[in-house]
Protein backbone atom coordinates (compact mmCIF):
# COMPACT_ATOMS: atom_id res chain seq x y z
CA UNK A 1 0.00 0.00 0.00
CA UNK A 2 1.56 3.71 -1.00
CA UNK A 3 1.18 5.76 2.11
CA UNK A 4 2.11 8.77 -0.73
CA UNK A 5 0.53 9.29 -3.76
CA UNK A 6 1.69 12.39 -5.62
CA UNK A 7 0.67 13.03 -9.04
CA UNK A 8 1.58 15.33 -11.63
CA UNK A 9 1.93 18.60 -8.99
CA UNK A 10 3.45 21.60 -9.74
CA UNK A 11 3.58 24.59 -7.69
CA UNK A 12 4.92 28.47 -8.81
CA UNK A 13 4.93 31.32 -6.74
CA UNK A 14 4.52 35.11 -8.32
CA UNK A 15 6.72 37.40 -6.91
CA UNK A 16 6.01 40.90 -7.63
CA UNK A 17 8.77 42.76 -8.54
CA UNK A 18 7.26 45.87 -6.07
CA UNK A 19 5.46 44.01 -3.11
CA UNK A 20 2.28 46.83 -2.42
CA UNK A 21 2.35 46.53 1.04
CA UNK A 22 0.17 50.08 1.51
CA UNK A 23 -2.91 51.48 0.65
CA UNK A 24 -1.21 53.90 -1.48
CA UNK A 25 0.92 51.54 -3.71
CA UNK A 26 -2.33 49.43 -3.95
CA UNK A 27 -4.17 52.15 -5.56
CA UNK A 28 -1.76 53.81 -7.65
CA UNK A 29 -0.57 50.15 -8.98
CA UNK A 30 -4.10 49.36 -9.31
CA UNK A 31 -3.96 50.08 -13.06
CA UNK A 32 -0.14 49.83 -13.42
CA UNK A 33 1.41 47.12 -15.67
CA UNK A 34 2.14 44.35 -13.20
CA UNK A 35 5.79 42.99 -13.41
CA UNK A 36 6.30 39.61 -11.91
CA UNK A 37 8.14 36.85 -11.73
CA UNK A 38 6.66 33.45 -11.91
CA UNK A 39 9.16 31.03 -10.21
CA UNK A 40 8.70 27.48 -10.70
CA UNK A 41 9.88 25.60 -8.13
CA UNK A 42 8.10 22.49 -8.40
CA UNK A 43 6.74 20.99 -12.20
CA UNK A 44 4.58 17.77 -12.98
CA UNK A 45 6.27 15.89 -10.14
CA UNK A 46 4.89 12.46 -9.20
CA UNK A 47 6.18 9.57 -7.03
CA UNK A 48 4.78 7.29 -4.36
CA UNK A 49 6.38 6.03 -1.68
CA UNK A 50 5.31 2.37 0.36
CA UNK A 51 4.41 2.45 3.54
CA UNK A 52 6.79 1.52 5.94
CA UNK A 53 9.41 2.94 3.71
CA UNK A 54 12.07 5.80 4.80
CA UNK A 55 12.99 8.20 1.92
CA UNK A 56 15.38 10.84 1.75
CA UNK A 57 14.97 13.93 -0.23
CA UNK A 58 18.08 15.21 -1.31
CA UNK A 59 19.26 17.97 -3.59
CA UNK A 60 20.62 21.93 -3.66
CA UNK A 61 19.55 24.82 -1.76
CA UNK A 62 16.73 26.20 -3.24
CA UNK A 63 15.67 23.38 -5.18
CA UNK A 64 12.35 22.67 -3.77
CA UNK A 65 13.04 20.22 -1.21
CA UNK A 66 11.18 22.37 1.12
CA UNK A 67 8.33 23.47 -1.06
CA UNK A 68 7.65 20.02 -1.82
CA UNK A 69 7.83 19.23 2.68
CA UNK A 70 5.31 21.64 2.55
CA UNK A 71 3.07 20.47 0.12
CA UNK A 72 3.12 17.68 1.59
CA UNK A 73 2.20 18.83 4.86
CA UNK A 74 -0.64 20.74 3.53
CA UNK A 75 0.85 24.02 4.50
CA UNK A 76 0.84 25.27 0.56
CA UNK A 77 -1.67 23.78 -1.64
CA UNK A 78 -0.86 22.53 -5.06
CA UNK A 79 -1.41 24.77 -8.30
CA UNK A 80 -2.17 21.73 -10.66
CA UNK A 81 -1.81 17.81 -9.43
CA UNK A 82 -3.48 15.52 -6.60
CA UNK A 83 -1.60 14.88 -2.85
CA UNK A 84 -2.90 11.76 -1.60
CA UNK A 85 -2.05 10.50 1.89
CA UNK A 86 -3.01 7.62 3.71
CA UNK A 87 -2.60 8.11 7.62
CA UNK A 88 -1.80 10.57 10.06
CA UNK A 89 0.69 13.21 9.15
CA UNK A 90 3.07 14.95 11.50
CA UNK A 91 5.40 18.03 9.67
CA UNK A 92 8.38 18.59 11.30
CA UNK A 93 9.72 21.67 9.43
CA UNK A 94 11.16 22.65 12.43
CA UNK A 95 11.79 22.01 16.14
CA UNK A 96 9.56 23.96 18.95
CA UNK A 97 7.60 25.64 16.73
CA UNK A 98 5.53 28.11 18.53
CA UNK A 99 8.11 28.13 21.52
CA UNK A 100 7.96 31.24 22.96
CA UNK A 101 10.91 32.43 25.48
CA UNK A 102 9.14 34.20 28.12
CA UNK A 103 7.23 30.95 28.60
CA UNK A 104 9.06 28.10 30.89
CA UNK A 105 9.84 24.65 30.04
CA UNK A 106 6.60 23.20 31.29
CA UNK A 107 4.36 26.08 29.38
CA UNK A 108 6.26 25.30 26.13
CA UNK A 109 5.46 21.82 26.54
CA UNK A 110 1.74 22.04 26.42
CA UNK A 111 1.65 24.97 23.73
CA UNK A 112 3.88 23.31 21.57
CA UNK A 113 2.44 19.93 21.83
CA UNK A 114 -1.03 21.38 20.92
CA UNK A 115 -0.10 23.05 17.84
CA UNK A 116 1.24 19.69 16.91
CA UNK A 117 -1.82 18.32 17.99
CA UNK A 118 -1.45 16.41 20.57
CA UNK A 119 -4.36 16.83 23.50
CA UNK A 120 -3.55 18.64 26.74
CA UNK A 121 -4.32 14.69 28.70
CA UNK A 122 -1.87 13.01 26.49
CA UNK A 123 0.68 15.73 27.23
CA UNK A 124 0.31 15.03 31.08
CA UNK A 125 0.76 12.13 30.97
CA UNK A 126 3.76 12.17 28.38
CA UNK A 127 5.25 14.87 30.34
CA UNK A 128 7.72 12.99 32.71
CA UNK A 129 8.92 11.11 29.70
CA UNK A 130 9.51 14.18 27.77
CA UNK A 131 11.12 16.29 30.46
CA UNK A 132 12.97 13.31 31.25
CA UNK A 133 14.04 12.54 27.58
CA UNK A 134 15.57 16.48 26.78
CA UNK A 135 17.24 15.68 30.63
CA UNK A 136 16.04 19.31 31.63
CA UNK A 137 14.60 18.53 35.34
CA UNK A 138 16.56 21.00 37.04
CA UNK A 139 14.99 23.50 34.65
CA UNK A 140 11.46 22.81 33.44
CA UNK A 141 10.06 25.41 35.16
CA UNK A 142 12.62 28.19 34.04
CA UNK A 143 11.37 30.23 30.75
CA UNK A 144 13.05 28.66 28.01
CA UNK A 145 14.72 32.27 27.08
CA UNK A 146 17.35 31.13 30.28
CA UNK A 147 18.00 27.71 28.27
CA UNK A 148 21.30 27.25 26.17
CA UNK A 149 20.19 26.44 22.17
CA UNK A 150 21.15 22.83 22.69
CA UNK A 151 19.00 22.47 25.45
CA UNK A 152 15.80 24.41 23.61
CA UNK A 153 16.08 22.05 20.67
CA UNK A 154 16.49 18.64 22.69
CA UNK A 155 12.93 19.88 24.45
CA UNK A 156 11.65 20.79 21.43
CA UNK A 157 12.54 17.22 19.53
CA UNK A 158 11.22 15.02 23.00
CA UNK A 159 7.88 16.95 22.26
CA UNK A 160 7.65 16.16 18.36
CA UNK A 161 8.67 12.54 18.91
CA UNK A 162 5.79 12.61 21.62
CA UNK A 163 3.47 11.74 18.64
CA UNK A 164 1.64 8.98 17.25
CA UNK A 165 1.55 9.14 13.49
CA UNK A 166 1.89 7.01 10.61
CA UNK A 167 3.69 9.57 8.23
CA UNK A 168 6.67 11.52 9.40
CA UNK A 169 7.92 14.43 7.51
CA UNK A 170 11.30 15.33 8.79
CA UNK A 171 13.66 18.02 7.82
CA UNK A 172 17.15 18.19 9.43
CA UNK A 173 16.04 17.36 12.68
CA UNK A 174 18.51 14.66 13.75
CA UNK A 175 21.33 16.48 13.72
CA UNK A 176 20.56 18.18 17.32
CA UNK A 177 22.08 17.96 20.86
CA UNK A 178 25.92 16.86 21.31
CA UNK A 179 26.76 13.03 20.86
CA UNK A 180 24.98 11.70 23.74
CA UNK A 181 21.83 13.19 22.36
CA UNK A 182 22.13 12.01 19.30
CA UNK A 183 22.60 8.16 19.90
CA UNK A 184 19.58 8.88 21.57
CA UNK A 185 17.40 10.56 18.85
CA UNK A 186 18.51 7.66 16.07
CA UNK A 187 17.50 5.48 18.78
CA UNK A 188 14.07 7.73 18.12
CA UNK A 189 14.35 6.98 14.86
CA UNK A 190 15.34 3.60 14.40
CA UNK A 191 12.02 3.01 16.87
CA UNK A 192 10.27 5.02 13.82
CA UNK A 193 11.30 2.39 11.25
CA UNK A 194 11.02 -0.72 12.72
CA UNK A 195 7.57 0.16 13.73
CA UNK A 196 6.51 0.60 10.54
CA UNK A 197 6.24 4.05 9.90
CA UNK A 198 6.99 5.84 6.84
CA UNK A 199 9.17 8.65 7.25
CA UNK A 200 10.30 11.15 4.49
CA UNK A 201 13.77 13.13 5.29
CA UNK A 202 15.33 16.29 3.78
CA UNK A 203 19.30 16.20 4.85
CA UNK A 204 21.91 17.62 3.25
CA UNK A 205 24.21 14.80 5.09
CA UNK A 206 24.71 11.81 2.65
CA UNK A 207 26.14 9.87 5.46
CA UNK A 208 22.98 10.01 7.17
CA UNK A 209 20.70 9.25 3.63
CA UNK A 210 22.72 6.38 3.28
CA UNK A 211 22.52 4.90 6.56
CA UNK A 212 18.69 5.37 7.35
CA UNK A 213 17.14 5.62 3.92
CA UNK A 214 15.79 2.74 1.86
CA UNK A 215 14.79 5.07 -1.36
CA UNK A 216 15.63 8.47 -2.73
CA UNK A 217 13.70 11.39 -3.84
CA UNK A 218 16.23 14.02 -5.73
CA UNK A 219 14.63 17.30 -6.26
CA UNK A 220 16.29 19.47 -8.60
CA UNK A 221 15.38 22.55 -10.74
CA UNK A 222 12.11 21.67 -9.82
CA UNK A 223 11.79 18.32 -10.89
CA UNK A 224 11.85 15.18 -8.73
CA UNK A 225 13.43 12.06 -9.54
CA UNK A 226 12.37 9.07 -7.53
CA UNK A 227 15.45 6.08 -7.11
CA UNK A 228 14.42 2.92 -5.76
CA UNK A 229 18.39 2.58 -4.68
CA UNK A 230 19.73 4.49 -2.60
CA UNK A 231 23.36 4.68 -4.22
CA UNK A 232 21.82 5.72 -7.52
CA UNK A 233 20.14 8.48 -6.11
CA UNK A 234 23.38 10.04 -4.50
CA UNK A 235 25.19 9.18 -7.60
CA UNK A 236 23.29 11.62 -9.36
CA UNK A 237 23.05 14.52 -6.54
CA UNK A 238 26.78 14.61 -6.92
CA UNK A 239 26.98 14.41 -10.60
CA UNK A 240 24.45 17.27 -10.39
CA UNK A 241 26.87 19.30 -8.62
CA UNK A 242 29.75 18.91 -10.54
CA UNK B 1 -4.29 18.04 8.19
CA UNK B 2 -3.97 17.63 12.03
CA UNK B 3 -7.35 17.39 13.75
CA UNK B 4 -9.62 16.60 16.68
CA UNK B 5 -7.61 19.09 19.26
CA UNK B 6 -9.42 22.28 18.20
CA UNK B 7 -10.46 23.43 22.02
CA UNK B 8 -7.41 22.22 22.77
CA UNK B 9 -5.32 24.40 20.73
CA UNK B 10 -7.35 27.66 21.03
CA UNK B 11 -6.93 27.26 25.09
CA UNK B 12 -3.26 27.54 24.66
CA UNK B 13 -3.38 30.20 22.19
CA UNK B 14 -5.42 32.12 24.51
CA UNK B 15 -3.98 31.12 27.66
CA UNK B 16 -0.54 31.82 25.94
CA UNK B 17 -1.65 35.72 24.45
CA UNK B 18 -3.28 36.05 27.36
CA UNK B 19 0.05 35.99 29.92
CA UNK B 20 2.39 37.40 27.13
CA UNK B 21 0.25 40.49 26.63
CA UNK B 22 0.79 41.91 29.94
CA UNK B 23 4.37 39.59 31.02
CA UNK B 24 6.60 42.25 30.70
CA UNK B 25 5.06 45.31 31.93
CA UNK B 26 5.28 46.26 35.58
CA UNK B 27 1.57 46.55 36.12
CA UNK B 28 1.23 43.49 34.25
CA UNK B 29 -2.32 42.39 34.30
CA UNK B 30 -3.50 45.89 35.73
CA UNK B 31 -2.97 47.39 32.25
CA UNK B 32 -6.51 45.24 31.33
CA UNK B 33 -8.42 47.78 33.82
CA UNK B 34 -6.32 50.67 33.88
CA UNK B 35 -7.18 51.80 30.44
CA UNK B 36 -10.81 52.55 30.78
CA UNK B 37 -10.98 53.31 33.78
CA UNK B 38 -8.57 56.26 32.98
CA UNK B 39 -10.92 57.28 30.11
CA UNK B 40 -13.25 56.92 32.31
CA UNK B 41 -11.54 59.01 35.14
CA UNK B 42 -10.80 61.64 32.37
CA UNK B 43 -14.51 61.50 31.09
CA UNK B 44 -16.20 62.10 33.90
CA UNK B 45 -14.43 64.68 35.43
CA UNK B 46 -14.67 67.09 32.56
CA UNK B 47 -18.38 66.06 31.82
CA UNK B 48 -19.44 66.27 35.30
CA UNK B 49 -17.82 69.87 35.98
CA UNK B 50 -19.17 71.16 32.06
CA UNK B 51 -22.22 70.42 32.59
CA UNK B 52 -22.90 69.03 36.32
CA UNK B 53 -24.64 65.89 35.41
CA UNK B 54 -26.59 63.61 37.84
CA UNK B 55 -25.92 60.63 39.97
CA UNK B 56 -27.10 57.94 36.85
CA UNK B 57 -24.39 59.75 34.29
CA UNK B 58 -21.33 57.59 36.42
CA UNK B 59 -22.97 54.38 34.80
CA UNK B 60 -23.94 55.55 32.00
CA UNK B 61 -20.73 56.55 30.91
CA UNK B 62 -18.80 53.51 32.52
CA UNK B 63 -21.29 51.09 29.99
CA UNK B 64 -19.94 53.41 27.34
CA UNK B 65 -16.64 52.93 27.76
CA UNK B 66 -16.73 49.44 28.34
CA UNK B 67 -18.35 48.94 24.61
CA UNK B 68 -15.76 51.17 23.02
CA UNK B 69 -12.94 49.41 24.88
CA UNK B 70 -14.22 45.33 23.59
CA UNK B 71 -14.58 46.82 20.31
CA UNK B 72 -10.97 48.60 19.72
CA UNK B 73 -9.72 45.48 21.62
CA UNK B 74 -11.14 43.29 19.69
CA UNK B 75 -10.89 44.99 16.57
CA UNK B 76 -6.97 45.69 16.79
CA UNK B 77 -6.54 41.47 18.42
CA UNK B 78 -8.21 40.19 16.08
CA UNK B 79 -6.68 42.13 12.84
CA UNK B 80 -3.22 41.13 14.16
CA UNK B 81 -4.53 37.27 14.75
CA UNK B 82 -3.29 35.80 11.47
CA UNK B 83 -0.19 38.20 11.13
CA UNK B 84 1.21 37.40 14.39
CA UNK B 85 1.46 33.93 13.96
CA UNK B 86 3.25 33.60 11.02
CA UNK B 87 5.71 31.60 12.62
CA UNK B 88 3.36 28.55 13.37
CA UNK B 89 1.29 28.97 10.25
CA UNK B 90 3.87 28.17 8.12
CA UNK B 91 5.35 25.06 10.06
CA UNK B 92 2.28 23.68 10.90
CA UNK B 93 -1.00 22.96 9.33
CA UNK B 94 -3.67 23.42 12.29
CA UNK B 95 -7.06 25.33 12.11
CA UNK B 96 -5.95 28.44 11.22
CA UNK B 97 -9.59 30.12 12.32
CA UNK B 98 -8.28 29.33 16.07
CA UNK B 99 -6.41 31.95 16.04
CA UNK B 100 -9.33 34.52 15.17
CA UNK B 101 -11.02 33.07 18.09
CA UNK B 102 -8.08 33.36 20.57
CA UNK B 103 -7.82 36.87 19.94
CA UNK B 104 -11.29 38.15 19.98
CA UNK B 105 -11.62 35.87 23.45
CA UNK B 106 -8.72 37.53 24.73
CA UNK B 107 -11.01 40.90 24.11
CA UNK B 108 -14.00 39.29 25.51
CA UNK B 109 -12.18 37.94 28.59
CA UNK B 110 -10.59 42.09 28.84
CA UNK B 111 -14.54 43.18 28.94
CA UNK B 112 -15.50 40.65 31.49
CA UNK B 113 -12.97 41.99 33.92
CA UNK B 114 -13.79 45.38 33.02
CA UNK B 115 -18.06 44.41 33.72
CA UNK B 116 -17.15 42.77 36.64
CA UNK B 117 -15.47 46.22 38.38
CA UNK B 118 -18.09 48.03 36.88
CA UNK B 119 -20.93 45.77 39.00
CA UNK B 120 -18.76 45.67 42.00
CA UNK B 121 -18.81 49.92 41.49
CA UNK B 122 -23.27 48.66 41.70
CA UNK B 123 -22.79 47.04 44.87
CA UNK B 124 -20.68 49.63 46.55
CA UNK B 125 -23.06 52.25 45.59
CA UNK B 126 -26.05 50.09 46.35
CA UNK B 127 -27.77 49.93 43.07
CA UNK B 128 -29.33 47.06 41.33
CA UNK B 129 -26.64 45.25 39.06
CA UNK B 130 -29.29 44.88 35.99
CA UNK B 131 -32.70 46.47 34.92
CA UNK B 132 -35.91 44.54 34.17
CA UNK B 133 -34.64 44.61 30.70
CA UNK B 134 -31.50 42.61 31.00
CA UNK B 135 -31.89 40.66 27.54
CA UNK B 136 -31.42 43.71 25.87
CA UNK B 137 -27.70 43.77 27.72
CA UNK B 138 -27.14 40.17 26.70
CA UNK B 139 -27.78 40.66 22.97
CA UNK B 140 -25.73 43.96 22.88
CA UNK B 141 -22.87 41.80 24.22
CA UNK B 142 -23.56 38.72 22.30
CA UNK B 143 -24.24 41.32 19.28
CA UNK B 144 -20.54 43.34 19.54
CA UNK B 145 -19.08 39.71 19.81
CA UNK B 146 -20.18 38.49 16.44
CA UNK B 147 -19.75 41.74 14.73
CA UNK B 148 -15.85 41.77 16.34
CA UNK B 149 -15.47 38.22 14.97
CA UNK B 150 -16.78 39.26 11.57
CA UNK B 151 -14.57 42.09 11.45
CA UNK B 152 -11.10 40.03 12.24
CA UNK B 153 -12.18 37.97 9.53
CA UNK B 154 -11.71 40.66 7.02
CA UNK B 155 -8.69 42.37 8.38
CA UNK B 156 -7.08 39.54 9.38
CA UNK B 157 -6.39 38.20 5.94
CA UNK B 158 -6.00 41.93 4.50
CA UNK B 159 -3.64 42.78 7.26
CA UNK B 160 -1.37 39.73 6.13
CA UNK B 161 -0.74 41.31 2.53
CA UNK B 162 -1.46 44.68 3.39
CA UNK B 163 0.28 45.97 6.81
CA UNK B 164 -0.70 49.57 6.74
CA UNK B 165 -4.36 48.59 6.55
CA UNK B 166 -3.62 49.41 10.86
CA UNK B 167 -2.94 52.83 9.89
CA UNK B 168 -6.74 53.05 8.56
CA UNK B 169 -8.14 51.38 11.28
CA UNK B 170 -7.17 53.23 13.96
CA UNK B 171 -7.95 56.16 12.43
CA UNK B 172 -11.77 54.60 11.68
CA UNK B 173 -11.20 53.82 15.75
CA UNK B 174 -10.46 57.28 16.69
CA UNK B 175 -13.74 58.77 14.82
CA UNK B 176 -15.85 55.94 16.41
CA UNK B 177 -15.17 56.84 19.85
CA UNK B 178 -16.18 60.86 18.67
CA UNK B 179 -19.23 59.22 16.65
CA UNK B 180 -20.74 56.85 19.59
CA UNK B 181 -22.60 58.11 22.49
CA UNK B 182 -19.87 57.41 25.46
CA UNK B 183 -19.72 60.93 27.11
CA UNK B 184 -23.31 62.45 25.56
CA UNK B 185 -26.29 61.51 24.73
CA UNK B 186 -27.85 60.36 21.52
CA UNK B 187 -31.09 62.41 22.46
CA UNK B 188 -29.08 65.55 22.88
CA UNK B 189 -27.67 65.59 19.41
CA UNK B 190 -30.10 67.05 16.19
CA UNK B 191 -32.46 64.47 15.24
CA UNK B 192 -31.07 63.80 11.38
CA UNK B 193 -27.35 63.22 13.11
CA UNK B 194 -28.62 61.28 15.59
CA UNK B 195 -30.16 59.03 13.12
CA UNK B 196 -27.37 58.83 10.32
CA UNK B 197 -24.94 57.75 13.23
CA UNK B 198 -27.40 55.23 14.10
CA UNK B 199 -27.11 53.70 11.14
CA UNK B 200 -23.73 54.19 10.21
CA UNK B 201 -21.85 53.07 13.60
CA UNK B 202 -23.03 49.77 14.64
CA UNK B 203 -21.52 50.75 18.42
CA UNK B 204 -24.38 53.23 18.96
CA UNK B 205 -27.36 50.25 18.79
CA UNK B 206 -24.86 47.86 20.60
CA UNK B 207 -24.24 50.74 23.46
CA UNK B 208 -27.93 51.41 23.76
CA UNK B 209 -28.72 48.16 24.28
CA UNK B 210 -26.36 47.45 26.88
CA UNK B 211 -27.34 50.30 28.90
CA UNK B 212 -31.01 49.06 28.20
CA UNK B 213 -30.15 45.91 30.05
CA UNK B 214 -28.20 47.12 32.62
CA UNK B 215 -29.19 50.56 33.56
CA UNK B 216 -32.58 50.05 31.97
CA UNK B 217 -31.93 53.17 30.21
CA UNK B 218 -35.13 53.97 27.55
CA UNK B 219 -34.16 52.10 24.51
CA UNK B 220 -35.42 54.83 21.53
CA UNK B 221 -34.40 52.64 18.94
CA UNK B 222 -37.12 51.02 16.99
CA UNK B 223 -37.37 47.30 17.71
CA UNK B 224 -37.49 46.13 13.80
CA UNK B 225 -34.26 48.44 13.44
CA UNK B 226 -32.99 46.45 16.44
CA UNK B 227 -34.01 42.68 14.11
CA UNK B 228 -32.96 44.33 10.92
CA UNK B 229 -29.20 45.16 13.17
CA UNK B 230 -29.13 42.01 14.09
CA UNK B 231 -29.51 39.80 11.38
CA UNK B 232 -27.31 42.34 9.35
CA UNK B 233 -24.26 41.53 12.26
CA UNK B 234 -24.74 37.59 11.70
CA UNK B 235 -24.85 37.82 7.43
CA UNK B 236 -21.83 40.42 7.32
CA UNK B 237 -19.87 37.65 10.05
CA UNK B 238 -20.92 34.83 7.90
CA UNK B 239 -19.53 36.41 5.02
CA UNK B 240 -16.37 37.16 7.05
CA UNK B 241 -16.15 33.61 7.58
CA UNK B 242 -17.23 33.11 3.90
CA UNK B 243 -14.16 35.31 2.62
CA UNK B 244 -11.39 34.15 5.30
CA UNK B 245 -12.22 30.26 4.42
CA UNK B 246 -11.51 31.27 0.60
CA UNK B 247 -8.15 33.21 1.14
CA UNK B 248 -7.01 30.85 3.89
CA UNK B 249 -5.62 27.51 1.34
CA UNK B 250 -2.86 30.67 -0.22
CA UNK B 251 -2.56 32.56 3.07
CA UNK B 252 0.63 30.51 4.20
CA UNK B 253 2.16 32.27 0.73
CA UNK B 254 1.58 35.65 1.40
CA UNK B 255 3.56 36.16 4.75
Amino acid sequence: MNAITVENISKKFIIPHRKKTSIVEWITQLFAKKEVDTLHVLQDVSFSIEKGKTVGIIGTNGSGKSTLLKLLAGIYLPDEGTIEKNGKVVPFLELGVGFNPELTGRENIFLNGAILGMPRAYLTEKFDNIVAFAELERFIDLPIKNYSSGMQVRLAFSIAFMIEADIYLLDEVFSVGDQKFQAKSKKIFEDLKSNGKTLLLVSHSLDTIQNYCDQILFVNNGRVTFYSNVKDGIDAYIASLS
Amino acid sequence: MITGNYFELLREFFITDFKLRYKHSYLGFLWVVLKPLSYYVVLFVIWTSLLGKGEDFASYLMLGILTLTYFVDGVIFGMQSLYNKAHIILKVNFPREVVVFSAIGIAATNFFINLGIYFLARIVSGKPLISEFWYWGLLAIILETILLLGISFFTSIITVTMQDIKHLIELVLQLIFWATPIFYSLSSLPAWLGQTLTIVNPLVIIVSLLRAGLIGEALTINPWHILVFSVGVVVFTVLGYIFFKAKLPKIAERF
